[in-house]
């Protein structure tokens, strides 16, 4: 894990690679989400994009024979922490770096297998377009039974492509060890919620004021 | 609540109303389901999602495959999809193309009900 991730503000989910707890995962991933400062209108965006990530990563344990637990950590990081991040997109640092602004931070999901990042590599070298394309063909029906498609390649190629159609900030890379791969995206929170300490609303700060005074 | 199938039928269709989600998880239901239909001989099928509240790529994939297979058969898949939420994950992955998607199970099974007099 990266120094830069502030461990007080992180939920963690860890889960069998089982594909009745994505739907947990995913409710659990919304509440974090609105809790962090995430705008309403984009939940359903993060409830799918989570749960895409999810199901990613528990067809890479299927296919790869992998019982090992999949790792979930949400974090609202700090736009400055995240600057500093190794795992930040480089776009996305420059983004922010360009505009100069101080952002209340970003929502950071990521999602963590123990799938060989070779293989997971020669799996996107086509591209989620290519995939659904030759989907479709064969959907279409010119091209019935010989070529025809697994679906659950076919859901792979839909779900990277729904990733990258919702979330701007969005990558698949090596987890940090090595030892997988990972999902990891981000969605700008409008801070009125933030829960980082270094983000604390005004609404917080009053009712601590209120406390100290009680106290 | 995480997935209701019911099947009636309309006129040479058979609707197949979903309820609930269509994830990874119970995406298998709704697949098996669509091949008993299929393998029952049906030809026109209606996935009504109107009552779907999430829909993630197994999903998709699921209803893709039947798709195909009502196509090898010289059958048809429509779908009614009255949500923009649903109809999104459509558009983005490009399966609006792919798909006839329908406002209602009257429109989707409209045409046959009017070649048959109904």
């Amino acid at each position: 894990m990266t120094a830069s991730q502030p461990a007080t503000s992180t939920v963690r989910i860890s889960f069998s690679p089982n594909a009745a707890y994505v739907r947990t995962v995913r409710m659990v991933a919304v509440t974090v989400a609105r809790r962090a400062g995430v705008a309403a209108e984009t939940l359903d965006e993060v409830r799918l994009a989570i749960g895409e990530a999810c199901t990613r990563a528990i067809g890479v344990h299927r296919r790869e024979g992998r019982l090992e637990p999949i790792e979930v950590a949400m974090a609202l990081v700090s736009a400055s922490a995240d600057a500093r991040s190794a795992s930040g997109s480089r776009s996305a640092q420059r983004r922010r770096r360009a505009s100069g602004a101080v952002e209340p931070g970003r929502f950071t999901v990521r999602v963590m297998d123990r799938g060989s990042p070779e293989v997971a590599r020669k799996e996107q070298a086509g591209g989620a377009g290519a995939i659904v394309a030759r989907a479709t063909v064969a959907a279409s029906g010119d091209d019935t039974g010989r070529n025809a498609l697994d679906e659950e390649l076919l859901a792979l190629g839909v779900g990277l492509a729904l990733l990258g159609g919702l979330v701007a900030d969005f990558s698949v890379d090596d987890a940090p060890d090595s030892a997988g791969t990972q999902v990891r995206m981000s969605w700008p929170v409008t801070g009125a919620r933030a829960w980082l300490g270094s983000d604390r609303t005004a609404a917080f700060r009053r009712r601590d004021r209120a406390r100290r005074g009680r106290g | 609540m995480e997935l209701s199938l019911a099947a009636r039928t309309v006129s040479e269709h058979v609707v197949l109303e979903v309820g609930g989600e269509i994830d990874v998880y119970t995406a298998p239901k709704l697949r098996e389901r669509l091949i008993e239909l299929v393998n029952a001989g049906q030809k026109h099928v209606v996935v009504d999602l109107g009552r779907v509240e999430f829909l993630d790529s197994t999903g998709l994939g699921v209803l893709v495959g039947a798709h195909r297979r009502l196509r090898a058969r010289d059958g048809s898949l429509d779908l009614v999809c009255p949500h923009e939420r649903l109809l999104k994950v459509f558009r983005i992955t490009g399966l609006d193309n792919v798909f006839d998607i329908h406002a209602s199970v009257a429109e989707a099974t409209g045409g046959a009900a009017a070649r048959t007099g109904a």
